[in-house]
């Protein structure tokens, strides 16, 4: 039990189970176990160790991969130990593994489905037939379902032998620490693999309380947000190198704790916003320096958030100059109300002065304000109508121009249909103000005078 | 000389037009052998596989540095997944491509030979609409990496199958991202099987983030290559291939701001402009044989003397040549006309005379391009490109924004101009290395050229010798203003009101004493615009200008700008302008006959008739076209 422990730490309870609930030699497995919890929390690996440690016979499938039934099924007939028997059905898999029974008796064999959420998708027999598949086959089989959802979520129109339960808490603070604190060796190779170090240096950065001063740093920011194994220490990683490269530079001395954390903090901080979110920071000096690219190599935190701020982002955005027109009309129809179009796109709209008081002070309630309740559809002659008329310039109705629509509906600018059909189709702009402020910026075009909720 | 691949080769460097396959294909049955024998058509299809072996090797030069970066990043990170692979993340490239590129797919291929031949030769390119779904997505990568293997349908089997190979790349130009459970099944994979992905986003590096949920960003470690603007890739078409003396044919004013219109303002489509030129191209060659005279120089000659004497009328017929034709005297004039021979001769002049003409204006374009980029507020515009607009249109040397930037050069300090001579000086030098072997001047010609002021190659050895000159004198000038009585004046400053005025205007007097510096400067502006004044005339004004300028815009225009809504109403309110047929002859767009196709008989009905249409009277309307002799349509069964 020991080595269980070591490969899969924190988790003694849950091997404990699993192991009670597979391991006696002589008993039958029970039918169906089902396994919860969220993402990286250890399940799969937990059920892994277990089954090769207990040396049970088993095969793992990850739902994921099986967009048809069929391959899920000649998946389990892997345990034959032959490929490439064909297998439609449920019945012909059940048949099949009936045949098995000659050759092994009634040998335990384990099916394990992980990310089993999939399963929801598939047929409906398909679910209730493994969660009782032992009693469809004489085989000493269990089925063990990986979900990151609990069993609730599973809906079952008859009733269903009801598997037995098990459930991964997510790690806590000190469990985290625990674990990560044991790849203090890979952070430290990751870090000589980045830097060139001295070896006195080294010593100090091998240490394993500077280590932990930093984790403990490193969680009490991230532990809030993040509960994921994995994304921590990735992030854990990148941030680690930061911690040391002042004492690299022996700005800072390794024993200096505090001022090391006023070090990391901000950085911890602005790393937060990158959560899930990789792009390689890899020293790429090998790479032939482009002067284009060369703004990548050294490429900081700061750097990367520019690339996600919405307006550098609506800046970078290259657009031909209608489509630019197109998209500020698609914004402007997504965010007037039709009826008010006249007044706002027509030189002569009509005496409309009196309306006009009432009108301000229904447009003052911030909670009728358009562009606070989400775009509207519209179709494609109303966009043209308003495209035409904040375009100064006289231009006709070409292809490209209709081409345009199509981009900016590819481009995910625009929500609609790709084909433009003048009767049917329906659009509806699915950008920001602020990005579409920043688009108008660079045509020279005030947004606000055409949008209602500001007149 | 005649070979049947070459122009289909062509096609095959742009395969994603769709227009253009079309194009091809009738190209290459009827075309070639209807008009292979053909001058205008020979000399087309020469030019056009000139062109083209010019835009690959532009082509090839422009993606190199970015392929390369790709590729050794690819190398990179192959070392680097072990590190990864215990995590189970997807090493992953995205190319930034911009937006309405439509030579990604060119881009693509060449990334991926380039792959293939220093990396992995397993590679996959799944294109977003090939893949509509996981089972077709996972089929498609997995037969394109094992094409050996038959047996595609089990994807556990060709997993299995494929983890053989040490190291597999996938290059996967995705642009919907619509797969994420493709991205997870690499991730799972990944300890066993070194997989590297590569998107192409069309804007930006969110667009990934967006679309993928925290679960499978988390699984790529992206790392971001930005690809050339593609603007900046036309210019480069256009300077380097299309605004050159050696073009074989060259756009006019008003066409070239159409085609460059098209791309800025609708589609920044680099293909979609080569092959609006390509159109240019097929329109003005068309059955013409005059334009067998465009090309090389050399051939010039021997060109003009295979003329007809049919050709030889279609170019006095030329607009251009009637100011030619009234500054001769009457003994030429009527030589011109009757001897073929004489004609000849004077064709053969004037259009040498052209070629030197373009080499100087090409030149002269540049440097104006040279001198004028760094000034503030960009009055003439940044590239050749716009450049070559306005001079093309009008003559620039009249043009207030030329004035004013004459004056701005006459403002820039020593270094600024020392540096921009010299860039200019490159730029002279460039144009002579390119030609030097080239056009060798027969005797009579250079006599030619020193009566218009010589154009051409000896213009341009003067510009340089003037630049060198020019450059030398700057340098070692002075820019110290020499004034010697100013010294005394210091003493009194705290003097009176009256004395400080006095010193003030004498101040202002002063500045007009320039430096030696201010001198040359102004006299190298002045000599700037001489030059630019000579050479920078507009096309329109050369003597058969029409045999190597395309002018005819409107011609072209509806085919590389289509209108949908326009033809619609031409078919139906003009059906003759498409059907071709004798009996649908209007004598106005506004009057009907019977003859005509219903349905635009029903159209034109309709737009008599105001916002509202009464269905019944539209019918009767109708009916009383068709068959007027009837009393009562309305109980005629046809109708109703």
């Amino acid at each position: 039990m020991e080595e269980l422990y070591n490969i899969v730490p924190c988790r003694e309870s849950q091997l404990n189970d699993l192991v009670e609930l597979l391991g006696d030699n002589g008993e039958t497995l029970p039918c169906s176990i089902f396994i919860s919890g969220s993402l990286a929390t250890g399940k799969t690996l937990c059920v892994n160790t277990v089954l090769d440690y207990l040396n049970l016979k088993y095969v793992l499938i990850d739902c994921i991969e099986c967009y048809s039934a069929k391959i899920m099924f000649e998946e389990i007939l892997r345990i034959q130990g032959d490929q490439g028997t064909k297998c439609d059905t449920l019945s012909d898999l059940i048949n099949n593994l009936n045949r098995l029974s000659d050759k092994i008796k009634y040998d335990p064999i384990v099916l394990v489905f992980d990310r089993a959420e999939r399963l929801r998708c598939m047929d409906h027999s398909i679910i209730s037939a493994f969660l009782r598949l032992r009693e469809l086959c004489c085989l000493n089989i269990c089925t063990i379902f990986i979900s990151q959802l609990v069993y609730d979520n599973f809906y079952f129109k008859m009733g269903v032998r009801e598997p037995i339960q098990l459930y991964f808490p997510n790690y806590t603070k000190e469990e985290l620490l625990k674990i990560i604190l044991l790849k203090h060796d890979a952070f430290v190779y990751y870090l000589k693999h980045n830097y060139e170090i001295d070896s006195d240096i080294n010593q100090e950065l091998e240490k394993p309380e500077l280590f932990a001063n930093f984790l403990n740093a490193f969680l009490s920011v991230f532990y809030r947000p993040c509960r994921d194994l994995i994304e921590l220490q990735h992030m854990a990683k990148v941030n680690f190198v930061k911690y040391c490269e002042p004492i690299i530079k022996k700005e800072i001395n390794a024993s200096d704790l505090s001022k090391l954390w006023r070090h990391i903090a901000p950085i911890l901080k602005t790393s937060l916003e990158l959560l899930y979110l990789r792009i390689s920071t890899q020293n790429t000096t090998e790479i032939s320096n482009d002067k284009e690219n060369d703004i990548q190599p050294n490429c900081d935190f700061e750097n990367t958030l520019q690339l996600l701020s919405t307006k550098t982002f609506a800046q970078s955005f290259e657009l031909p100059y209608y489509a630019k027109f197109l998209l500020i009309a698609a914004y402007l129809a997504s965010y007037n109300p039709p009826k008010e179009d006249k007044r706002l796109f027509m030189k002569n709209h009509g005496k409309q002065r009196k309306r006009l008081q009432q009108v301000r002070a229904k447009a003052k309630i911030t909670e009728k304000l358009n562009t606070q309740l989400g775009p509207k559809v519209f179709n494609l002659d109303r966009l043209l109508a308003i495209f035409y008329a904040i375009l100064e310039e006289k231009i006709g109705l070409t292809s490209n121009l209709l081409a345009q629509i199509a981009t900016l509906v590819e481009l995910k600018l625009i929500a609609g249909n790709k084909e433009v059909d003048l009767d049917s189709s329906k659009y509806k702009c699915i950008v920001g103000y602020d990005f579409i402020s920043a688009v108008a910026q660079t045509v020279g075009f005030n947004v606000r005078k055409y949008l209602y909720d500001f007149i | 000389m005649e070979s049947t691949t070459s122009v289909s080769k062509g096609v095959f460097l742009f395969p994603n037009g769709y227009n253009n396959g079309k194009k091809s294909k009738k190209k290459s049955s009827i075309f070639e052998s209807t008009f292979s024998n053909e001058q205008w058509y020979r000399t087309f299809k020469m030019n056009w596989d000139e062109v083209e072996d010019q835009l690959r090797i532009l082509h090839e030069m422009t993606h190199s540095v970015l392929l390369n970066d790709i590729v050794s990043y690819l190398k990179i990170s192959q070392q680097g997944c072990e590190l990864n692979s215990c995590d189970k993340i997807i090493p992953c490239i995205t190319l930034l491509t911009g937006v309405n590129q439509p030579d990604h797919v060119d881009q693509f291929k060449s990334l991926i030979g380039l792959i293939r031949e220093d990396v992995s030769p397993h590679v996959a390119m799944v294109n977003s609409q090939d893949a509509p779904t996981l089972k077709h997505l996972v089929e498609n990568t997995v037969w394109q990496l094992i094409n050996d293997d038959n047996l595609v349908g089990d994807l556990e089997d060709s997993f299995d199958e494929s983890s053989k190979p040490k190291l597999k790349k996938k290059s996967l130009y995705h642009e919907d991202f619509t797969e994420l459970d493709f991205v997870m099944i690499i991730s799972s994979y990944i300890s066993t099987l070194p997989i590297v992905l590569i998107f192409g986003v069309a804007t930006s590096v969110s667009a990934l983030h967006k679309s993928f949920p925290y679960q499978v960003s988390s699984k790529l470690l992206i790392k971001v290559f930005h690809s050339q603007p593609s603007h900046v890739y036309m210019n480069q078409v256009l300077e380097n291939i299309f605004l050159t003396h050696s073009s074989p044919f060259h756009l006019s004013g008003k066409a070239f701001e159409l085609l460059t219109d098209v791309f800025l303002f609708y589609d920044f489509s680099v293909t979609g402009i080569i092959q609006s030129i390509k159109y240019c191209m097929m329109d003005f060659f068309y059955a013409d044989n005059i334009k067998s005279l465009c090309g090389d120089r050399e051939k010039l000659n021997a060109k003009i003397s295979k003329l007809t004497s049919d050709d030889l009328e279609n170019i006095r017929r030329l607009l251009s040549f009637r100011p030619f034709l009234e500054v001769q005297d009457c003994q030429t004039k009527i030589g011109l006309f009757e001897d073929d021979n004489f004609f000849k001769e004077v064709l053969q002049e004037e259009l040498h005379k052209l070629h030197d003409y373009l080499f100087s204006f090409y030149l002269s374009l540049r440097l104006l391009a040279v001198f004028v980029k760094d000034l503030p507020k960009n009055v003439m515009g940044k590239s050749v490109r716009e450049i070559y607009a306005k001079c093309a249109t009008e003559h620039i040397v009249k043009t207030e924004a030329f004035k004013e930037s004459m004056q701005l050069i006459n403002f820039q300090s020593k270094v600024q101009l020392l540096e921009t001579i010299k860039s200019a000086i490159k730029v002279v030098n460039n144009a002579l290395q390119s030609t030097s072997p080239g056009p060798l001047r027969s005797p009579t010609k250079n006599m030619l050229n020193k009566s218009i002021n010589s154009l051409g190659e000896e213009f341009v050895k003067n510009i340089k010798i003037h630049f060198v000159i020019f450059w030398r004198q700057i340098e070692n000038a002075s820019t110290e203003v020499t004034v010697l009585e100013e010294d005394d004046d210091d003493f009194d400053l705290r003097g009176s009101r009256h004395k400080l005025k006095e010193k003030l205007l004498k101040a202002t007097r002063v500045d007009r004493i320039q430096s030696e510096f201010m001198m040359i400067r102004s006299r190298f502006v002045n000599y700037l615009e001489e030059i630019f004044e000579k050479s920078l005339l507009p096309p329109h004004t050369q003597t058969f200008h029409e045999i190597l300028f395309f002018t005819e815009v409107s011609n072209v225009k509806k085919q590389i700008v289509g209108a949908p809504r326009g033809a619609l109403h031409v078919a139906l309110s003009n059906p003759q302008c498409y059907l071709q047929c004798k009996c649908c002859t209007l004598p106005s767009l506004e009057s009907v006959s019977d003859t005509i196709p219903d349905v635009s008989l029903a159209y034109k009905l309709h737009r008599e008739c105001g916002k509202h249409i009464n269905l019944y009277d539209w019918l009767q309307a109708f009916a009383a076209i068709l068959c007027p002799d009837s009393e009562d349509p309305a109980h005629d069964p046809n109708i109703q």
